[in-house]
């Protein structure tokens, strides 16, 4: 059905009106002429509409006798569109100007459009390429792209790579700049490197500046390690940014104590029996039994008096042991391996993620009915830490 | 004449059903397919009897077909073949 439709449209058909009495035999008389009609409707006694192609058209104009009125109401698809527009000749030359028009604006580059700048000013740049010969609105075949995107790149060490491409009538200009590591020290702002924690140098190494400690010394948190400020050999004063990397031996502590004996609850052996009624969540005593200060209790039995009524009633027996707590001595092994543990974690806490533990140490001691248990972790690691001088 | 045709007929009929062969290609009795009320197909007709916006008249080797409803649309036209569209709310056949 799309495909004739689209047949149709290609090839051209008429749309056409028939005015005359008895309109079923000329739709008889088409049909076994093999006259192509379609969408035939009859919108009054005397007048009827259709589709038909040109050649259609024609062959029944040929076979409908004088009684017919047949003409043509509009005529569509494509050929029809084309013979129209060959009839408007100024529309026709008109799409031509506009055609041609268009054609030789996209010759010329119109506008110049930079992207990929963070630092450097588009305007400057702009500025530049346009010293450079790419004054808008420039015809594109005389440009020579390759030499100006080499002159931006000499011109400025800050871009490390510049690329142009046609997007329209524009011109894009893509430019990638090196990435500068530091913005310029001020020369008047001198830094000291000094200990971050307590530790026994085992190596230094002084990028910029003057080392104030060396190899073998034990130094104090915050102590300086490397000056920015000094007077060199010939007494000239130097200020410098101080930079290096002190590696040392640090050791950190951790200490726990574990309590030698347990407080456990035991049965004394004496016991009474309680009996109460529970009606709903409300408890009624019946025989509260011997009152102990402590003990623990076991319900021994329970009777429903009215399981199914709204509100149950059950009767209650509750078994209640006398008890009393005493100390008991734990496992000397095990109280030190527990304390053992938990000063290696508080020790291993302090220590930077992913420093590596050189040595260790546990030392136990006794006191006051407590173990306590101290470990002692070695790191070898970087101590160093900038700070700006005032 | 006729009662010729009409033995022809007869043994044409007789052939397909003991061949199980498609009646419409062999007779050429009307074959008839609608889609809903909306549209209708038919083959093997033989012209337009009457045809307004409201009621259809088709002539067959052996009956008259008749649609009626509203807005009655003749969407193709062929030798042997119709189509119909609008909204169809009778169908009725009779005997010449």
């Amino acid at each position: 059905m799309i495909i004739e439709y689209i047949w149709n449209l290609l090839i051209g058909y008429v749309i056409i009106t028939v005015e005359g009495l008895s309109m079923e035999k000329l739709i008889n008389l088409a049909a076994l002429s093999d006259i192509k009609v379609w969408e035939l409707s009859r919108t009054s006694y005397t007048h009827l509409t259709a589709k038909t192609t040109l050649i259609g058209y024609k062959k029944l104009k040929k076979i409908a006798d004088d009684k017919y009125n047949i003409k043509v109401f509009k005529s569509k698809g494509i050929t029809s569109e084309v013979r129209r527009l060959y009839l408007r000749k100024a529309l026709f030359f008109g799409i031509l100007v506009s055609l041609l028009i268009g054609f030789i604006i996209s010759m010329f580059v119109w506008q110049i459009e930079i992207v990929g700048t963070n630092n450097l000013s588009k305007d400057t740049l702009l500025d530049e390429v346009y010293n450079m010969g790419l004054k808008t609105p420039v015809l594109k075949k005389n440009l020579n792209l390759e030499k100006i995107e080499d002159d931006i790149i000499i011109q400025h060490k800050e871009i490390s790579w510049a690329n142009f491409s046609y997007k329209g009538i524009k011109l894009h200009l893509e430019i990638v700049e090196t990435s500068v590591p530091k913005s310029p020290k001020d020369p008047f702002i001198s830094t000291n490197v000094v200990a971050k924690k307590d530790g026994y140098i085992t190596k230094i190494l002084v990028l910029e500046g003057e080392p104030s400690v060396t190899e073998g010394m034990t130094v104090k948190k915050d102590q300086t390690l490397i000056k920015g400020e000094y007077f060199d050999e010939k007494g000239n004063f130097r200020i410098y940014d101080a930079e290096g990397i002190v590696y040392a031996d640090v050791w950190y502590m951790g200490e726990q104590s574990v309590p030698m004996f347990d407080e456990i609850t035991i049965r004394t052996g004496r016991s009474t029996e309680a009996k109460y009624l529970m009606l709903g969540k409300s408890k009624g005593v019946i025989n509260s039994g011997i009152k102990y200060d402590n003990y623990e209790s076991e319900i021994e039995s329970c009777i429903y008096l009215g399981e199914n009524l709204a509100i149950p009633i059950k009767l209650v027996c509750e078994k209640k042991f006398e008890t009393i707590k005493v100390s008991k001595r734990r496992d000397s092994d095990e109280i030190r391996n527990i304390a053992k543990n938990k000063a290696y974690e508080t020790a291993f806490d302090k220590i930077l993620f992913g420093t590596e533990i050189i040595k260790e140490k546990i030392v136990f001691s006794q006191k006051d009915d407590k173990i306590y248990a101290s470990a002692f972790l070695k790191t070898n690691e970087d101590i160093a830490k900038k700070i700006i001088n005032e | 004449m006729k009662s010729l045709k009409k033995k022809i007929r007869k043994a044409k009929q007789q052939i397909t059903k003991i061949f199980e062969l498609p009646a419409e290609a062999i007779t050429g009795v009307f074959r008839i397919i609608a889609i809903g009320n909306n549209s209708l197909y038919m083959e093997n007709h033989k012209g337009i009897l009457v045809y307004t916006q409201k009621k259809l008249k088709i002539n067959t080797e052996e009956n008259e077909v008749l649609i009626m409803g509203d807005n009655l649309l003749l969407k193709k036209m062929g030798k042997k073949n119709l189509m119909v569209e609008g909204n169809i709310k009778i169908l009725e056949f009779s005997e010449k």
